[in-house]
């Protein structure tokens, strides 16, 4: 038996002190195996994003545990961590954030690249096979990050973080700010990656429909804590929780007259 | 002819890079009392096609040609002084981000007041307690304490509600939404928009609904109209336009709405 990708054993995440604290988290427990995609759904302030910076170590746990392949890494120094940094990648909903706007885009790979303890020699390659692994023209590269489109430089933060050859991918509302041809375009691209790479995702996303377009297991989350989880088909398709009922209609509404439109 | 009508409006703006063609030859109708969804991607020309029928195009616009007519007047004629009046009373507006289109400084009460005394002369008192009625009406809680309070003191989606009630606050014929809903969480989306249909069918006015959600505009429009690339590609009823598109940039903006048929598996790679 090979150990969990990804373990989180009852994680809390307090912000404050006192009265005016705020639970974000609140005792979340979840096992995550090679090659599953976890689908997190709530609404804003429901702590998605606090628990993927907890799993990506940017933010520490008040309590609880985060163990990765086998090991437990909450507690561990930067130092100590570092090597687990290449298992665990994120990608975020704003991708201007993972690049310097005054260097190419291709520095800010091969910066990221070298820091990783990378040799220099072989970097450009490496970095337009990256470029062609997410469908991007290496000609791109040598542009600034506001002189390519936001789906582009999504894709180009996709290759930013696959670079580091991780296992696992912290999505954050990795399609929320582009445009739904666009949407379309990323899930596909993050779908085909997870076949090619091998890889896991900790998809977190306010979108219904990419949810249910790419979770294998759904989690739904409600002031901090999971008000249910389970397989995908059975969390969309027959939603326990009135809440998860509640999202899903929202989310639902007006979609009866679009799908159908769509020749299978 | 009245509800809005807009013939081969073309504008086009002045940028440091040059001329951008950015409507290229709009048309679009909106009948008295219907809504129409107003659809397409971003850059499309959508916000520009609803600031001309506010008669508020940027500075660096040119209108080249066309016509926007509001119950049979040319907007794009209007004075200044025609184009105040005609604001408020005959077309009003509602936007994604409802805490900066009300102004920060104002009681939302009195912001709504003020228009309710500019447009129908109504005295102060009487104003001030109409204002309070119609933030009643729009949902809000306990809204004698909320009209004094400032925008920032509102959450998103209780802005939009006050935002509403502002824009109905002098009946107008048509409500311009531009991403009304955009921002918000799904089920305070799904209360704004149930509201926004409710408040404006009880009025019988008529809707420009702009969203890049196609599902908010299945449900609540009778017609859609598809934008690319600063024109109408095609309108018609909504499930025809959207069960039925005859025009292949329709077809592909559905296609890339609907990532996952029900039960079925994800997207193939297409
Ligand atoms: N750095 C922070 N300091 C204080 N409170 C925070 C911080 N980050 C998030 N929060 C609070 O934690 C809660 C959860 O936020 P977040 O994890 O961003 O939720 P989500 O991603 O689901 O929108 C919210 O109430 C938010 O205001
Ligand atoms: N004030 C402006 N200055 C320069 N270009 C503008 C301005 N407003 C809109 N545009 C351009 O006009 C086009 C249409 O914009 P807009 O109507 O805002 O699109 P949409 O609302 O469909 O996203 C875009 O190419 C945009 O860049
Ligand atoms: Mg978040
Ligand atoms: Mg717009």
């Amino acid at each position: 038996m090979t150990a969990p990708l990804l373990q989180a054993r009852h994680l809390v995440k307090r912000y404050g002190r006192g009265a005016r604290s705020v639970v974000a988290v609140d005792g979340v427990d979840f096992t995550l195996h090679r090659g599953e995609i976890l689908g997190i759904v709530g609404e804003s302030g429901s702590g998605k994003s606090t628990l993927g910076r907890i799993l990506l170590k940017l933010t520490a746990p008040t309590s609880g545990e985060v163990w990765l392949d086998g090991s437990r890494v909450d507690r561990l120094s930067e130092r100590a961590f570092r090597p687990y940094r290449r298992t665990i990648q994120a990608v975020f909903q704003q991708p201007q954030a993972a690049f310097d706007p005054r260097w190419t885009v291709r520095r800010s790979i091969e910066e990221f690249h070298l820091l990783r303890g990378e040799p220099r020699s072989g970097a450009a390659a490496t970095i337009e096979a990256l470029a062609r692994e997410v469908r991007l023209d290496p000609a791109l590269l040598d542009r600034l990050p506001g002189q390519v489109s936001g789906g582009q430089l999504q894709r180009l933060s996709i290759a930013r973080a696959l670079a580091a050859r991780p296992a696992l991918l912290v999505l954050d509302e990795p399609t929320s700010a582009l445009d739904v041809s666009i949407r379309a375009q990323i899930v596909r691209l993050l779908l085909a990656l997870r076949d090619e790479e091998r890889l896991t995702y900790v998809l977190i996303s306010h979108d219904m429909e990419v949810i249910r377009a790419m979770a294998t297991r759904v989690a739904v989350m409600r002031h901090g804590v999971w008000v249910e989880e389970g397989p995908a088909e059975r969390v969309l398709g027959a939603p326990a929780h009135p809440y998860t009922k509640k999202l899903l209609a929202a989310a639902d509404a007006g979609m009866d007259l679009i799908r159908p439109g769509r020749g299978r | 002819m009245s509800g809005l009508l807009i013939e081969d409006l073309r504008v086009t703006i002045g940028t440091a890079a040059g001329p951008v063609h950015a409507l290229r030859g709009v048309d679009l109708a909106i009948p008295p009392g219907t809504f129409l969804g107003l659809v397409g991607e971003s850059g499309s020309g959508k916000s520009l096609t609803a600031s001309a029928v506010l008669g508020m195009l940027p500075e660096a616009a040119t209108v080249d040609a066309g016509r926007v007519l509001l119950d049979g007047a040319d907007i794009l004629k209007a004075s200044r002084r025609e184009l105040r009046r005609i604001r408020g009373s005959q077309v009003a507006a509602i936007f994604q981000n409802p805490v900066a289109t009300l102004n920060p400084l104002i009681r939302v009460g009195d912001q709504i007041a003020e228009l309710i005394r500019i447009h129908r002369g109504a005295p102060r008192r009487r104003a001030a307690v109409e204002a309070v009625d119609l933030l009643a009406a729009m949902g809000i809680a306990e809204p004698r304490r909320r009209a004094r309070q400032y925008p920032h003191q509102y959450s998103g989606g209780m802005a939009q509600r006050a935002a509403l009630a502002r824009a109905l606050a002098c009946s107008p014929r048509l409500l311009i939404a531009d991403e009304p809903t955009t921002g918000l969480d799904a089920t305070v989306q799904a209360e704004v928009l149930a509201l926004i249909v409710d408040r404006v069918r009880a009025a019988g006015a008529s809707v420009l609904l702009i969203t890049h959600d196609l599902a908010a505009a299945a449900q609540v429009c009778e017609r859609v109209a598809v934008m690319h690339d600063g024109a109408v590609v095609e309108q018609g009823p909504t499930a025809q336009v959207l069960t039925a598109p005859r025009d292949p940039y329709t077809r592909s903006l559905i296609d890339s709405y609907v990532l996952a048929v029900d039960g079925d598996t994800p997207v193939e790679a297409r």
